[in-house]
Parts: structure tokens; C-alpha cells; sequence
């Protein structure tokens, strides 16, 4: 049976008085409340305020002061012209950049201030056979450049790591830890720390001085050194950050959280000396230290390659040049004049994405590539070494 | 003068993607400029250790129905990436977990209802009515979706426009109301009400102001299609469609974005990027939001005041907190065998919903681990949970910028307590975490306030009331979740491929001499 043609009608008006009455009144309701705020609100000046006020994208630095802190290593403090610092995590790095003989770089550096220090400090060590870091230690104060904002993921992170921490460090690799450490000893040490430390000579160890005195005056932190060329050094540890020094520094291992800086040697030993002894990897954090140093001693390298080959890297149509087997596209690309974008220079970022459209690459094993990106061609410009005639689409 | 395109993209978002892939294909000349490195907006991933997180993607309605083609299988055909997606079916919709109650909801109309009417039989009735209802909705919207722009481009004809309205009749009748409002008809039990009405966390309304046309479309397609999940993640579904653009002949730079938007003679002529270069073309399809792209894009004063009064209705949208974790542990061994889980902490959505408006910890959040049904996301003997939860961004545009990573950790680690509470094991499986705010989903996008919907999306802001493709500016075009049809992956894709074919249309308009004698003439006189 159909119902009544009356009721049926009155479902209709129902709805659509309904419709239209609602209609009206939400519009009415919000045009009356919000008029054209939209045309006076600055959401995009909003939007940029807050986000620069955490992340911002980059900063205006000018060098204000220089100390040694060992007799190869030097502290740059910086102060920033464009704003406060910002907020960060002890541990994270900025990457700085540089023009030097015409090729504009960059490089990432662990902060080793701490969070809220008036200034930022960044340590290295005067290498002989670098291309940055020679250069850098040679500045004045007055220096000026711009870097990125605080970014990186080697931090204590209280939501997934144990509460007591072991930090193992190779030379300059302490410069996170020196700002985890200044950070913990101005909370007053809410967690313990063993600092396991190695270095070559006792002579030459960034910021002995002060994480003795640190060591001294707080319970809760503990500095073991340790020295790989000391083999006649009485009273002091001689030998590699192995099983034995390991187990020395953090009976229990279980209940840790270990965190590894240093040279890629040190990090590969220390790595895999932890899993001997059934660390989970999640009770492991490691920083990664620039690209491999030796990229024909990673197993993917073809034996028949001469690391000083040479081929022609092509960018799109119109731009060539060239790349050498033992260096990354990136390097190709900034030795050839242009600024291509990169921050952390170790693959993790993804700045430097770029397209392979034609060649071969070299892409080291634990890169932090997406699987679309990986089947479809993209690399990270920083972490592959040409095999071939490479064709890439866009300076990244 | 020849302009340098005939189509210039801002933002590489999926609406941005998909109008660049469909111009494309159309043979326009086309450049996609993105701000950020990696081309997707939110369908993007990312890398720690050795887990790739989805940003954003839960769950995606297949093209298929049941052995017909809905119009979203023409809308993939048209952007050229159909034969490179795999979807993947979720066995679930999803499991209500409330601290009295725990339902699992199948896939399928007839899961649904079994589950829905077994656990309340004596609404079973109103529920299957309610069912029916949303869809007929669903089907009717694709209907209407399919009449006015039809994937195969031919456009909507005056006989298809007059039996329109006869076709579409519920889409009509329920277009100006909340979900509330028609459920009120249907169920009463308020237990019944929060499980049937579960994914309005999803949308960041309670059912008493979302819009029961954008809960039709989302629910009632799902219910028909059942979820999946895309191979290769959202990031993938982006990478296709930036190889269709490339492969049709179209540019796609990312790191580099617009400046400004260039007018001439009251039309759009171009646009600056932010490394100062002039490119010339007739038309601009913005995925910026239009609040980005009127005011700080272009000359506010430019931009007609009929346009600015009709913005003056909307509002901005809800954006996400999202705790990203990886855990060495298989899904099964946690537990977490179900795709999307709601977890509740009671029956009172309004109440819910205030909260969203706050910094306090979360009522409402989901937990989506796809491990279990597609183990190959993750690493073997490991699985991937991700935490979800919604907030408007108000609170966190005022926070002071040292209490950030306290704030969010403090939400993120309340979480964590509600789901080890129920799945014990996964605090002690933590192997990466990354916890992503509004003030994240800024940074990435730009979009206002984080937004991951767009505008807010009310009765009176969702569906066919939504702000247009269209621009008010000649030659200017809106694609993405702030425009019609709304949020979502499925709605964004379609934003794109409407707004290109609108372009399209005026872009050969403009060529055709009848057209050009008629504005010379026009000029003369």
C-alpha cells in the first residue's frame, strides 16, 4: 500500500525546509562571526611564525668566539643575527655552509652547546686532508654564513629509550654527547651515563678538562678513556672500544640505551660487538659520520673500478660535468659550480633527491631510500658514487 | 606572444599531481612546482632505520565495486596511473574498542550488518535502514560526481542536467544536514550511535555538525568496496603520477615554489617563483589553499569581494597528531591483528570533539597496524603501528616554542599508556618513533593550521557546497582538499582531475578563432 500522497508531500517539505532553513542559518551564523576575517587573517604569516619559531629553515650566524679544546680541536661558537635559537634536541646537528675557492658547500655539525645556551657551539678538528673542516678552523670571530635549523634524530628520546645510557664516542664523535652531557648537568643528571671515550693519544682529547670535572662533581656520570696508540702510557686504558671495554663500562646491558658516535671503523666494531652480546638494535642508536670515507671498501664496489675513473655526469639537457668514481654525484655537482640543495649529507634527509634518468649509481647498503624511490630511479644525490655515465633530471 | 606553458601547478599534493597528470595528458603544456623535496603533500612517506612510515593513507576505496567500475576506475584511467596501482584489501573496516564494549567491523554490507545488528538487535532495524540510506547516498553521489564531470571528458549535456535532480534525490534531500539529524531517525541506543558512526574520527566533526553527505560518501563507498591500501605506500601513488606527468611531456620541479601569482587585465598571466623566475601562462591551478593562494599569493584586493564573502563562511579544518612506530616485534605476537582500531574512552562524541580544540590529552585515537595483513610493509619479525589522533591547530600556533617537544610527548606518551594498556609488549618493542603535530603538518604542506581536510566540513561546507574547482579570477583554478569535492585521497585525486578538465575546457575556448574574433571584436568595439 503507498502511503498518502499528504504525508508523502510533507516528508518532502520537511526535508527540504529543512535544507534550506539550515542552510541559511549556518551561513547567516558564520558570515555574521566571521565576516572577511579570512581576507585579514595572515594564515600563511601565522602558519610561518609558528613553525620557524620550532623548525626553522634557516639561520643567519655570525662566529663570536673561538676556544681549543684540545690541541687539534676547536669549539666555533655562533650567535644568530636573524632571531633566538631555537629549541632543539641535545644531539642534533645544523648544517653549515661555505664558499670556498668558488664551490658552494656544505656541511652537517653536531651542536655540542646545549639546549638554550646563548650560543651555538659546533666543534671540529683540523684535518689534514679535508676540504671544510681545515677551513673553518682557521676563522676569526666576525665570520658570518647562514646554516639550516637544528634537525637530526640521534637523541635520548624518554618515549623509546632505557633510562640509563651508555655513550660511546670516537674523537670529534663526542660533540653530541657534549651536548647531551651539558644538558643532563644542568637538569642536575635525571638519568645515569657512562661516557665510554676513545681517542688516539692521551695528549689530544676534545674537552678532557671538562668532562673530568664533570665526572668529579656528579655521581651519576662516568668518563672511561680509552686510547688506540698509548701501547708504553702507564695508568691509562690502552686498546680498541671492544667486547671487554664494553662490558667493563655497562655490566647489565639489557636495561641500556647505547649511543654510538665516531669514525665508521669504530661504529662497525661497536655495532657489531653489542649484537654479539644480544643487544637488541632498538637499545642501540648510532649518528652517522658524513658518507663512507672509503667507498671502495664497501662490498658493492666492482673490483675492476679504478676509484679515480672519471665520467660525465649530465644534468638534464643542457648541463655537463664531471663526476669521479670515488666521490658522490653530490660533490660532482657542487665541484661543477652549482649549489645543489643537501642538509645532512649522509642520505637521511632526502634534500638532495634527484632522478637517475640514465647510468649507473653505487647507493651503500642502510640508505634511507623509500621503495617507490627505490623502484623508480630516485637517489639521494649525497650517498651515490657514479658507475657510469650518469643522466640526472634536476639539480636538487 | 607565446606564454612559456599553458598550465602552471602550485603545490605537488595529490590535487596539484593529478591536475598536472590529467593537463598533461590533454597535451597542454604543463610545469608542477613544489616546494618541498619530495613531490605527494601528505601521500608521502618516510625513512628511520630501517622502517618507511605512510604519512597519511589508511585506508582507500578499490576502483572496483563488486565487478563494476565506479567512477573513480575512469578518474584513475584519465590520470594514466591505473595500471601502475596494486590495491591490497584490509580484511577490516575497522574495530570499535570502547571501555565497555569491543566490536569488530567487517568489510563488506553484509559483515557490517551482521556484526552491527548482532551487537544491538534491538536496533537492528533502524540500522539496516541507516545502511540502505548511506548507500544510496554513496551511489548517488557518484552518480552526480560522474553526470557533471564525466571521466571521459564529454562534459554534462542538457538531457543529463534535467534528469539530474530526479537521479539524485536523497543527495538532495540530505545535503544540508549532520549526521546526527538523519541517525535520529533511524537509532537510538547511544552505544549503537557511536560504533555505527566510529570514523567521524576521521573527519575531526562529531556526527551532531559533520556533514551526512561527507560521511555518505567516505562510509557508504567503503561499505560497498571494502578498505585496501596501496603498494608502495601513498608515496608510490605519487611517484606514478609524476612519472605520467613527465611521461606526457610535462616538467615537475620540486624545491622550488611560487612567489606570486601574476594578473593581467583582471586574468592570471603567470607566475614568480621563490628563485625570482617569470613563467608565463593563461592558467593557474593552485593545491595552495585559496586563503594561501588569494592573500599571500596574490594582491588580496584583486580577488573579487564576492569570493572573499564566500570564503567568509568557511573555516579551517582540523589537523593531526600522529605517533609513527616501528616495533622489532611481529604484529600477531603484540596482538595488533586488526587493521584500524578506535580506541574510546566513552559514548559522548561532542565531548570528544571540544577536546580536539585543546592540548589536553586525547579521548579519541586510532591505531592502524597494517603489518598483520600485508606483512611486507615492514621488515621481517618487526611490524609498524601508527597512532592518530586530531587537533585543531589554534592551541599549538600559541605554544611557546620550548614547551613543543614537552607538549607533544606528553600527548604521545598518553597514547602509548592507552595502547599498552590493551596491546601489552609494544612500549618494550619500540625500535623508532617519530611523533608528528599540526605545527609538522605545517611545516611540511604550508597549509593553514596544519589542515589536513582542508576547510572545515559542516553540512553547510561539505560536498556540493563546497567552495569550486573553479577560481574567481579567469584562468585561476582550485584542486585539492579545500575544494569541492573535500578531504580525503579518493576526493583530492578527483579535486585535481575536475579542476584540470574545467582548465582544459577554457584553455581550448581561448584558442578557438571563433573565440579569439569574438574578444578582438569585443576589444575593437
Amino acid at each position: 500500500m503507498s502511503r498518502p500522497i499528504r504525508t508523502r508531500a510533507q516528508h518532502v517539505f520537511d526535508d527540504l525546509g529543512q535544507l534550506f532553513t539550515e542552510q541559511l542559518r549556518a551561513r547567516a551564523m558564520r558570515l555574521s562571526s566571521w565576516g572577511a576575517d579570512h581576507a585579514r587573517t595572515d594564515w600563511a604569516g601565522q602558519t610561518r611564525v609558528a613553525v620557524a619559531g620550532i623548525h626553522p629553515p634557516s639561520m643567519q650566524l655570525e662566529l663570536r668566539e673561538v676556544v681549543d679544546v684540545s690541541p687539534t680541536t676547536r669549539a666555533l661558537r655562533f650567535a644568530r643575527r636573524d632571531g633566538r635559537l631555537p629549541p632543539f634536541r641535545a644531539g642534533q646537528h645544523v648544517s653549515l655552509s661555505v664558499e670556498i675557492d668558488g664551490v658552494r658547500t656544505s656541511r652537517p655539525y653536531s651542536i655540542s652547546s646545549a639546549p638554550g645556551a646563548p650560543l651555538l657551539e659546533l666543534t671540529l678538528r683540523d684535518d689534514p686532508d679535508g676540504f671544510v673542516a681545515p677551513w673553518l678552523y682557521r676563522l676569526q670571530p666576525g665570520w658570518r654564513t647562514v646554516s639550516s635549523g637544528p634537525v637530526g634524530t640521534f637523541y635520548h628520546e624518554p618515549l623509546r629509550d632505557a633510562d640509563t645510557l651508555v655513550f660511546v664516542a670516537g674523537g670529534t664523535g663526542i660533540t653530541p654527547f657534549m651536548g647531551m652531557l651539558r644538558e643532563l648537568e644542568a637538569q642536575g643528571w635525571p638519568r645515569p651515563v657512562t661516557l665510554l671515550f676513545g681517542n688516539r693519544t692521551p695528549a689530544d682529547v676534545p674537552f678532557a678538562s671538562e668532562l673530568r670535572r664533570m665526572a668529579r662533581k656528579n655521581p651519576s656520570f662516568r668518563v672511561i678513556f680509552v686510547y688506540s696508540d698509548a701501547p708504553d702510557a702507564r695508568r691509562v686504558r690502552h686498546g680498541l672500544l671492544d667486547r671487554g671495554e664494553l662490558q667493563r663500562a655497562a655490566p647489565v646491558l639489557a636495561a641500556k640505551s647505547f649511543f654510538l658516535c665516531g669514525p665508521e671503523p669504530m661504529l662497525t666494531l661497536v655495532r657489531a660487538e653489542l649484537a654479539a652480546l644480544g643487544v637488541p638494535r632498538r637499545r642501540v642508536r648510532s649518528e652517522d659520520f658524513g658518507p663512507p670515507a672509503h667507498i671502495v671498501h664497501q662490498p658493492s664496489w666492482p673490483a675492476d673500478l679504478s676509484p679515480s675513473a672519471r665520467f660525465e655526469l649530465s644534468v638534464g639537457a643542457e648541463l655537463r660535468c664531471t663526476a669521479q668514481a670515488d666521490e658522490p654525484l653530490l660533490v660532482a655537482l657542487e665541484r661543477a659550480g652549482l649549489a645543489p640543495a643537501s642538509t645532512c649529507r649522509t642520505g637521511a634527509c632526502g634534500d638532495c633527491r634527484v632522478k637517475l634518468v640514465s647510468g649507473r649509481v653505487l647507493v651503500p647498503e642502510g640508505v634511507a631510500l623509500r621503495q617507490s624511490d627505490r623502484e623508480r630511479g630516485y637517489v639521494h644525490a649525497c650517498m651515490a658514487w657514479p658507475l657510469s655515465d650518469c643522466v640526472i633530471d634536476d639539480v636538487p | 606572444m607565446q606564454a612559456d606553458y599553458d598550465a602552471i601547478v602550485i603545490g605537488a599534493g595529490m590535487g596539484g599531481l593529478a591536475a598536472a597528470a590529467r593537463l598533461a595528458r590533454l597535451d597542454h603544456r604543463v610545469l608542477l612546482l613544489e616546494r618541498h623535496t619530495v613531490p605527494g603533500g601528505y601521500g608521502t612517506s618516510f625513512v628511520r632505520g630501517r622502517f618507511e612510515f605512510e604519512i597519511a593513507l589508511h585506508q582507500i576505496a578499490p576502483p572496483m565495486a563488486g565487478g563494476r567500475a565506479r567512477p573513480f576506475h575512469g578518474v584513475l584511467e584519465g590520470l594514466g596511473v591505473l595500471d601502475q596501482l596494486e590495491f591490497h584489501a584490509l580484511p577490516l573496516f575497522y574495530r570499535s574498542i570502547f571501555p565497555d564494549l569491543d566490536l569488530k567491523v567487517p568489510a563488506g554490507i553484509d559483515g557490517f550488518l551482521e556484526a552491527l545488528c548482532g551487537a544491538f538487535p534491538h536496533e537492528a532495524d533502524g540500522i539496516r535502514s541507516f545502511v540502505d540510506l548511506l548507500l544510496r547516498v554513496g551511489r548517488e553521489l557518484e552518480i552526480a560526481g560522474d553526470a557533471v564531470l564525466p571521466a571521459d571528458g564529454s562534459g554534462l549535456s542538457m538531457s543529463k542536467a534535467a534528469m539530474l535532480p530526479l537521479r539524485v534525490r536523497g543527495l538532495l534531500r540530505y545535503s544540508g544536514v549532520s549526521v546526527d539529524q538523519v541517525l535520529d531517525r533511524y537509532v537510538q541506543d547511544p552505544k549503537a550511535r557511536a560504533v555505527i558512526t566510529q570514523t567521524w574520527g576521521y573527519y575531526g566533526h562529531a556526527p551532531s555538525t559533520l556533514s551526512f553527505l561527507y560521511f555518505a560518501a567516505g562510509t557508504g563507498i567503503f561499505l560497498e568496496t571494502g578498505p585496501s591500501y596501496l603498494r608502495g605506500r601513498s608515496q608510490g601513488l605519487s611517484s606514478a603520477l609524476v612519472s605520467v606527468i613527465e611521461g606526457a611531456g610535462g616538467s615537475v620541479r620540486t624545491g622550488c615554489g611560487v612567489r606570486h601569482v601574476l594578473q593581467q587585465s583582471g586574468r592570471i598571466s603567470g607566475v614568480i617563483t621563490d628563485r625570482d623566475e617569470h613563467f608565463q601562462a593563461p592558467v593557474v591551478v593552485s593545491n595552495a589553499s585559496p586563503l594561501t593562494t588569494c592573500r599571500d599569493l596574490m594582491d588580496p584586493d584583486m580577488v573579487p569581494g564576492a569570493f572573499w564573502r564566500r570564503l567568509g563562511s568557511t573555516s579551517v579544518g582540523v589537523s593531526s597528531l600522529n605517533v609513527y612506530l616501528g616495533l622489532d616485534r611481529p604484529a600477531h605476537e603484540l596482538g595488533l591483528v586488526d587493521n584500524d582500531m578506535w580506541l574510546n574512552d566513552g559514548y559522548d562524541p561532542d565531548r570528544v570533539a571540544r577536546g580536539m580544540h585543546t592540548l589536553d590529552d586525547p579521548s579519541l585515537m586510532m591505531a592502524t597496524c597494517h603489518s598483520h595483513a600485508l606483512p611486507e610493509l615492514t621488515p621481517p619479525g618487526c611490524s609498524a603501528l601508527t597512532l592518530t589522533t586530531l587537533y585543531y591547530a589554534e592551541p599549538w600556533l600559541r605554544l611557546e616554542p620550548l614547551r613543543y617537544v614537552e607538549t607533544k610527548n606528553r600527548i604521545a606518551a598518553a597514547m602509548l599508556d592507552r595502547v599498552e594498556a590493551r596491546f601489552p609488549g609494544v612500549r618494550g618493542s619500540i625500535e623508532e618513533i617519530e611523533v608528528s603535530t599540526p605545527i609538522t603538518n605545517m611545516r611540511y604542506t604550508g597549509h593553514p593550521g596544519g589542515a589536513i581536510y582542508g576547510f572545515d566540513q559542516p553540512p553547510a561546507e561539505a560536498i556540493i557546497w563546497r567552495i569550486p574547482n573553479q577560481g574567481p579570477i579567469p584562468g585561476l583554478y582550485f584542486a585539492g582538499a579545500w575544494t569541492l569535492p573535500g578531504g580525503g585521497f579518493e576526493p583530492t585525486l578527483c579535486s585535481g582531475y575536475n579542476a584540470a578538465s574545467l582548465a582544459s575546457t577554457w584553455l581550448q575556448r581561448q584558442r578557438s578563432p571563433r573565440f579569439r574574433g569574438f574578444r578582438a571584436g569585443r576589444a575593437q568595439a
